[in-house]
């Protein structure tokens, strides 16, 4: 007589699926920690910025007819 | 087709382990960089990347009180003796752009040439662009210098301006900002 196999019941099956996505979630938190711990793949910084300030208090020019000119070329 | 929870338990065994063996191959790679035990000697193969950063720890020039026609630079014996220090405070050479970030006069927008900057010395290497040059917009920015060097003792460059207030200015209190733009030296 042919021994009939035994059915493995829904819950044992579903107990597994949880697992396996929780192994596999797992396994990918190491190895995001394990290559940042290493500073594997970072890219250094190619560029910066920073600011400066000129500050001046313009008051009137001294009376009298005169002009200012300023060069329009850059100059050295 | 209908599969039986028998080959679904056979199947996800399989997911598992291979998750965990996936797992257990990409650590091993990775401790591959790094290797060694307390009790011997150590390999460790590392490359430091190269970071670009500056800092203006001088960031004002002030000008005080100059008349409507007045001309003023940073230099000379005559001018304001006041820089705008930038620090080269990374690990790479650095090439310097200035542009502007508000204009100075409201009577006159950048670029003009009533506000005029210019590098005026460095500590160390790096060529230092000494020409006066009109302060540009963003799209348009001046260099100030290029190579600039990262080492402690010589990566200051010093900044000055040269301006000129325009006759038809308005009286009163004035400020611009100038933005530099420190990019890694080719």
């Amino acid at each position: 007589m042919k021994r009939e196999r035994k059915e493995v019941s829904d819950k044992v099956v579903v107990v597994l699926l949880i697992s396996a996505v929780v192994v596999s979630v797992l396994g990918a938190f190491v190895v995001y920690e394990y290559s940042h711990s290493y500073g594997l793949g970072e890219e250094g910084q190619v560029e910066d910025q920073s600011t400066g300030r000129v500050v001046l208090n313009v008051v009137e020019a001294p009376q009298g007819d005169f002009e200012v000119e300023v060069e329009d070329e850059d100059f050295k | 087709m209908k599969i039986s929870n028998n080959s679904l338990v056979v199947l996800l065994a399989v997911a598992i382990i291979a998750s965990v063996g996936g797992t257990f191959v990409s650590v091993s790679f990775m401790d591959d960089i790094i290797t060694g035990a307390a009790t011997t000697l150590g390999n460790v193969t590392l490359t430091i990347g190269g970071t670009a950063n500056c800092n203006a720890t001088d960031d004002l020039i002030a000008f005080g009180t100059i008349s409507q026609g007045v001309n003023n630079q940073t230099t000379g014996d005559t001018g304001a003796y006041d820089w705008i220090t930038i620090e080269n405070t990374g690990n790479v050479n650095l090439d310097i752009t200035a542009e502007t970030q508000a204009n100075l006069f409201s009577s006159y927008s950048a670029p003009t040439a009533y506000w005029k900057i210019y590098c005026n010395n460095t500590q160390g290497g790096g060529t230092c662009n000494g020409t006066h040059h009109n302060l540009q917009e963003s799209s348009n920015a001046t260099s100030i210098i290029t190579g600039h060097v990262f080492a402690d003792a010589t990566d200051e460059c010093y900044i000055g301006m040269n301006i000129t207030v325009p006759m038809d200015e308005a009286t009163g209190a004035k400020h611009g900002d100038i933005l530099f733009t420190c990019t890694q030296a080719a």
